[in-house]
């Protein structure tokens, strides 16, 4: 053999630039985003069909069974699993930037492939139609054993990602004393500290009452029990998503537009406050359920009304950061910066407009969260079309506009498509606006929510609300086709992208930062405020719970209608 | 509060003016949802 004929062949693909070594912890976030936007894209096609099917629209196979079946699967898919593995994926990069590797990294492997065992597990019996119990599994309905197991270890598998949160956050301080770390990494460690104390209303849940229950140990449940352990844990839930979204426009979008974060310490008050008040607040969701008194109904609506407060400071400082970057882009006079932010820029639009919508959905939260008007809205059409646009919009299209950004960085590939990326978060916008904006509408009239059909026997009432309806699944179909798009951007970049090498992950600068860098404050105590959480969650939910366990119990045998 | 940029006003005008209109509506709003649709439907029992 000729010495030729052993050099390495050279692809005439390599690109001319050497390649930076990979990060050690890239291969598991690009993991955690596969898994992510996969389930993005099947939940996507179930919304469209449900979309579809209120309509009154015939579509093939519409029944109730595959309404419920595919409700359930748009729910766990999307609140539970693409959120969780991004959000997942952005705190492993987050941490990899602080201190230039994650902990423990094969314990990391070990609970990503945990987590998504459990959702296999689980998804796989909602598939199979012996699992259509929506994503909030409230009993009487009852679920296979394997979803309720599938979902614990999905939680499971995210307490690893936590507590490898938590220490990538002490080591960074350990290295850096005095120095606070960067808000990005300030801001992991919060939400991951709120998750662990979140979820200890669904761990309880699943391992006391619907596991037994549904492996036959036991014969009745008790669902008012079972309701207030699920909102114990599914309102901090939402926090659980707005807060990486936050730490994007934080920490990410002034730099992307072109400016300065408008203050930094606002952002650290910021988190901390959603740690402590995050979790205090689930009643909110139960004005209708008997058996908890009005009292402590009222005093989780004052928490939840507090906790308002980080929310409208984030408006301000992001509002100030963005005004910043485009009079420094040129704008001028009272409104003329908004015109020259960069609209192009698929970061910067996804934020903007989610950020749009998510001023509607603030509005709608505090309908939501008022005693008597939840009455009005209780149960009907206006509560899918809220929190769309928080958790469809705020957190999902921050999370797209995201792994615009992230998934190059993470994977050392050209983004491709970028006319798709350009155009998917207008799609979006519009789709949504469509979508909720007449729920909102039809809710107020009455509309129920989760009906697979709303002709009513051709009720008057009903036909008040087929326009609205329709424009509704026209908005569905809008939205369905931007996440196809957001799926093709990433499906091409992570398969096909040209390789080169990316800039690396830099955080947005605050204006107003001292010669010689910001030094640690109360606010970035957070072991300290954990346990002020801890103590305020025990002061929400310590009489209630105990209540629900002492008042006379009726249970029930499990249901599975469809 | 952090200072603006050399060149750009003194403060985030913009942001205020902003913000205060967000808050306007979101008063109105709420209000024209308490009044015009709960108070209008009158008590389920008299």
């Amino acid at each position: 053999m000729s010495a030729d004929a052993v050099k390495p062949r050279i692809s005439v693909e390599t690109p001319s630039r050497v390649l930076p070594r990979e990060e050690p912890a890239n291969p598991l976030i690009r993991a955690n985003i596969w898994v992510a936007v996969l389930a993005f894209g099947v939940a996507a096609a179930m919304a469209m069909m449900q979309a579809i099917s209120r309509a009154n629209l015939e579509l093939p196979y519409r029944s109730a069974s595959m309404y419920y079946m595919s409700v359930t699967a748009h729910g766990v898919l999307m609140a539970l699993v693409f959120t969780t593995f991004f959000i997942m994926a952005l705190g492993y990069a987050v941490a990899q930037k602080e201190n230039g590797s994650i902990p423990w990294p094969r314990f990391s492997w070990a609970m990503f492939w945990l987590a998504l065992a459990g959702v296999v597990m689980a998804i796989g019996t909602v598939f199979a139609f012996k699992s259509s119990v929506l994503y909030t599994f409230y009993p009487p309905l009852q679920a296979h054993p394997l979803f309720y197991i599938g979902l614990t270890l999905l939680v499971v598998g995210s307490w690893g990602w936590a507590a490898s949160m938590i220490v990538a956050w002490r080591r960074a301080r350990a290295a850096n004393p005095g120095r606070p770390v960067s808000l990005a990494m300030h801001a992991t460690a919060a939400n991951a500290m709120l998750w662990l104390l979140a979820t200890m209303g669904v761990a309880a849940e699943m391992l006391f009452l619907l596991i037994p229950w549904s492996l036959g140990l036991v014969k009745t449940v008790d669902p008012m029990l079972a309701r207030t352990l699920f909102w114990f844990f599914g309102h901090p839930l939402v926090y659980f998503w707005i807060l990486p979204a936050y730490a994007i426009w934080y920490t990410v979008l002034p730099r992307e537009a072109g400016g300065k974060l408008f203050s930094e310490p606002l952002g650290r008050m910021v988190f901390t406050l959603f740690l402590v008040l995050s979790t205090p607040v689930g009643l909110h969701h139960q004005f209708q359920d008997p058996g908890i008194p009005a009292g402590w109904k009222l005093f989780h609506t004052f928490n939840t009304m507090i906790i308002s407060f980080p929310s409208l400071v984030t408006a301000f400082t992001i509002v100030a950061s963005l005004e910043v970057a485009g009079r420094l882009r040129g704008g001028t006079g009272l409104f003329g910066w908004i015109r020259t932010l960069p609209w192009g820029n698929p970061l910067v639009s996804s934020v903007l407009l989610g950020c749009l919508l998510f001023l509607v959905g603030g509005f709608g939260g505090a309908i939501n969260a008022a005693y008597a008007l939840n009455s009005v809205v209780h149960n009907t059409a206006w509560i899918a079309a809220h929190f769309h646009l928080t958790v469809g919009s705020a957190a999902a299209l921050t999370f797209m506009g995201a792994a615009y950004w992230l998934v190059p960085k993470v994977s050392g590939r050209e983004l491709e498509l970028k006319l798709l990326a350009k155009v998917q978060p207008y799609l979006w916008f519009i789709g949504m606006a469509l979508f909720s904006f007449t729920g909102h509408i039809a809710g107020l009239q009455g509309l129920p929510r989760r009906v697979f059909a709303t002709s009513f026997g051709d009720a008057a009432q009903a036909h008040a609300w087929q326009t609205l309806t329709s424009i509704s699944a026209l908005g569905g179909v809008i939205l369905f086709t931007s996440a196809g798009f957001f799926v093709l951007v990433m499906l091409g970049t992570l398969l096909a992208g040209e390789r080169r090498a990316q800039p690396p992950i830099i955080w947005a600068e605050s204006l107003g930062e001292p010669p010689g860098g910001y030094r640690t404050g109360l606010w970035d105590r957070l072991g300290l405020w954990f346990v002020v959480a801890v103590v305020l969650v025990a002061i929400a939910y310590a009489i209630p719970l105990w209540d629900l366990l002492h008042l006379t119990r009726y249970g029930s045998p499990g249901f599975k209608p469809f | 509060m952090s200072d603006m940029p050399a060149g750009l006003p003194k403060h985030p005008i913009g942001t205020f003016a902003f913000v205060g209109a967000y808050v306007a509506l979101f008063v109105l709003a709420w209000f024209g949802i308490y009044i015009y649709i709960f108070l209008a439907r009158q008590p389920v029992t008299p």
